[in-house]
């Protein structure tokens, strides 16, 4: 039965409502567009066939699904690794919507302290921020325990603060 | 600024959208939906596929172990029973005592109860029915 409905036209808003986010939140192992797109696809589609009708609730495993996606290719192309994290700041490709001269600084200057993050606490902070999910959304998509969660974002925020500088704070 | 609001500052900032492509390879990689009609249909259909096949799968089960229907006059066994080994005992015998069968001809009666045992001509299973046969033996009086 599910082929019948696998195709049905829900999964484009799916898609219009977090293309957008799962892409911010892969680019953080797959800085390139070109592969955090193929991760996208891949993890998208993945989830779609298998949860055609999907609710709210299973959000959480729309990003297991895509990360599942990343990390693969991550992990397929170890070798580019360390040629991508130095075009995780110099790549010309933004990872925010940025019309004018000042969005773009201010962009990059978020990519450069979100990169000097540790990796759980910028995953979950992309995850909170920008993927606009709650705590216990992360955890069940990280499969951590909540207060874990949580903790890992109160020291993001903090070292983010650090890491911005001052007037950045207002600015964004 | 507490962490509350520099979290709404952060959001300021609106993660760059996929290319127009995307959309596309993904579009493509899910199959087109049909009209909601035929799928419909489609689905319909193949339920009362399944169900039908279903009950002809039970049908042909049931009717490998019911006994065949005794024809008149043949003493073969169908070619049903053939394929699955029949075996028979006996549990007990009864005398039914001299009777005037259809009020005139006068004819002893003897009760046999039996089991009969088909066993599926894989084995895989067997399939017990007890039966009493009543055999008519002619008397003459005197």
């Amino acid at each position: 039965m599910s082929a019948y409905f696998s195709n049905d036209p829900s999964w484009r808003s799916w898609y219009d409502t977090y293309a957008s986010r799962l892409l911010l939140y892969v680019r953080q192992w797959l800085p390139e567009r070109a592969d955090a797109e193929d991760a996208v696809q891949s993890g998208f589609v993945k989830f779609w066939k298998c949860k055609p009708h999907p609710f709210d609730s299973d959000l959480p495993l729309l990003y297991a699904t895509v990360r599942c996606a990343a990390l693969d290719m991550l992990r397929a192309r170890s070798r580019r690794s360390k040629r991508e994290q130095t075009v995780m700041l110099d790549g010309d490709d933004c990872w925010w919507d940025a019309d004018t001269i000042h969005e773009r600084e201010r962009a990059e200057q978020m990519q450069r302290a979100l990169a000097k993050l540790p990796e759980e606490q910028r995953e979950v902070v992309l995850l909170r921020i920008w993927g606009e999910l709650t705590f216990a959304e992360i955890a069940e998509t990280l499969d951590e325990n909540i207060n874990t969660i949580a903790a890992r974002h109160r020291y993001a925020l903090a070292a983010l603060k650090k890491l911005l500088p001052e007037e950045c704070h207002e600015r964004f | 600024m507490n962490d509350s609001e520099f979290e709404d500052k952060l959001r300021g900032l609106r993660p760059a959208s996929p290319s127009l492509s995307l959309r596309g390879r993904i579009a493509s990689a899910l199959p087109e939906r049909k009209a909601q009609g035929s799928s419909w249909a489609a689905w319909l259909g193949e339920r009362i596929l399944w169900t039908g096949g279903g009950a002809v799968a039970a049908w042909l089960l049931v009717m490998q172990f019911l006994p065949a229907p005794a024809k008149p006059g043949s003493q073969t066994a169908s070619p049903v029973a053939s394929a699955s080994r029949v075996s028979e005992e006996t549990t007990a015998w009864a005398d039914g005592g001299v009777q005037l069968i259809g009020g005139k001809t006068p004819a002893r009666l003897l009760h046999r109860q039996v089991i009969e045992r088909r066993q599926s001509a894989d084995g895989s299973f067997m399939v017990q029915v007890p039966r009493e046969d009543v055999i008519i033996v002619p008397v003459s009086l005197h």
